[in-house]
């Protein structure tokens, strides 16, 4: 171990390591980007031992039953995995651990794959991942949507009750459920016909585990500049697996309460078929 | 030979191989508020990256890597600066950047363990089919 100490480098600041809680870190941090305290603390809470207990806690057979309900078992590891707390190789090890047979962790594993499979699309092309990989798939062309985030959608006052309660979960947490950043997402870009790269820079700016790639391509897998159609829902999709503590009526949703069909007519007119989601 | 380690935001734990490459370097990490800001980090993360610093032995040093990792790179006479590898555009800019600054020193970096570890290069056009060649070795051990 070389010893030198970096305190008798007058020309370089060492930060604090150690706080008496997290709300006082916070403050540090805050205070470093000159910025005020956050309001509330995340519930992910940083580091490695945290890491591990969550990981502990993964039930991968329930995983794949619940994952796509808001109140299902997902895991909570997206923000270990992002900055390399966790490997995906032990993440799945350890998954792969937990039940009897592999096909047990099946779903669970190739949401991981996602994750890989994302990471090597990026090591492809580094700079692309800004970019439309394919033309939209909606009937409109890239120049027919909007470059700067709307400021309802930014703060949660879109007037769609499930939407502003999403992005609510979003702001406050630093967390969104898969499923809840799909509607967001489908709102922000078809409904409000805003560019996915805006959308995508905000939830970057916002999720603890954003990730460049993996959030990047989901917002075009979303688009359709990654995929062979645009992705879209309706409120009785949301009422199907939102759970009891997101207000899905019709009166407090009335953009999302259409049938697929007459959704596809609204949002997507130029398309001379209808798309399914 | 002194070395160093250059730990960045993509691989924040102790069990990378970055720290067996070059065992009882130390590692510092350099709080860039400019990189944070370019990157879309926004508080909460920040936050998140800060507390899982705590757990690690490392030093965290307020600058932009370009700046710092010179400066101690001549203070401790290091002859080796790795590095955790990373796709990340930003990191490998600053890396460049270091680079350039820094004369006679190697620079390496270290990759993470693999997910799936393939023989071919897989058709990535659409998960799927990346899927159909990975399925297999992805529901195994260590990905092999």
């Amino acid at each position: 171990m070389q010893n030198y100490v970096l305190e008798e480098m007058p020309d370089l600041t060492s930060l604090a390591t150690r706080f008496d809680n997290r709300a006082e870190l916070a403050a540090y941090v805050a205070n470093l980007s000159n910025l005020p305290p956050p309001a509330d603390l995340s519930p992910i809470i940083g580091g490695r031992a945290a890491a591990l207990s969550t990981l502990a806690a993964i039930n991968p057979v329930q995983y794949s039953d619940t994952r796509n309900h808001l109140d299902g078992a997902v895991t909570r590891l997206s923000a270990y995995i992002r900055h390399g707390v966790l490997t995906l190789d032990e993440v799945r090890n350890h998954a792969l651990d937990a039940v009897a047979t592999p096909k047990q962790a099946e779903k669970f594993i190739q949401e991981l794959a996602w994750r890989d499979y994302w990471q090597r699309l990026y090591k492809a092309s580094p700079e692309a991942i800004w970019v439309d990989i394919e033309a939209y798939k909606t009937g409109f062309v890239a120049s027919d949507y909007a470059d700067d985030l709307p400021a309802d959608i930014a703060r949660g006052e879109t007037g769609v009750a499930c939407i502003d309660a999403f992005i609510s979960i979003l702001l406050e947490t630093g967390y969104l459920h898969n499923h809840a950043r799909m509607y967001v997402a489908a709102y922000v870009v078809h409904w409000r016909q805003i560019k996915w790269q805006t959308g995508a820079k905000w939830f970057l700016q916002n999720l603890i585990d954003g990730d460049p790639a993996s959030n990047n391509l989901s917002w075009q897998w979303i688009a359709s500049t990654f995929a062979n159609k645009p992705y879209f829902f309706n409120l009785e999709n949301v009422a199907r697996y939102s759970g009891p503590n997101i207000n899905v009526s019709v009166t407090d949703n009335l953009p999302l309460a259409n049938s697929y069909e007459r959704l596809a007519e609204l949002l997507f007119p130029n398309l001379t078929s209808a798309v399914a989601s | 030979m002194a070395g160093l380690i250059w730990l960045h935001e993509e691989a924040l734990r102790a069990d990378h191989p970055v720290f067996a490459a070059v065992p009882g370097a130390k590692a510092l990490f350099c709080w860039d508020i400019d990189y944070m800001a370019a990157a879309d980090i926004g508080l909460r993360r920040q936050i998140f990256i800060y507390e899982t610093l705590l757990d690690l032995d490392v030093k965290i040093i307020r600058g932009a890597a370009s700046k710092v990792l010179p400066l101690v790179a001549q203070r401790v006479q290091a002859t080796r600066l790795c590095v955790p590898g990373t796709t990340n555009p930003l990191i490998r800019q600053e890396l460049s950047n270091v680079k350039a600054a820094l004369t006679g020193i190697a620079v390496e970096l270290v990759s993470d363990r693999p997910f799936v570890q393939l023989a071919d290069k897989p058709d990535l056009g659409r998960f799927f089919r990346y899927w159909k060649k990975a399925r297999k070795q992805a529901l195994r051990r260590g990905g092999v």
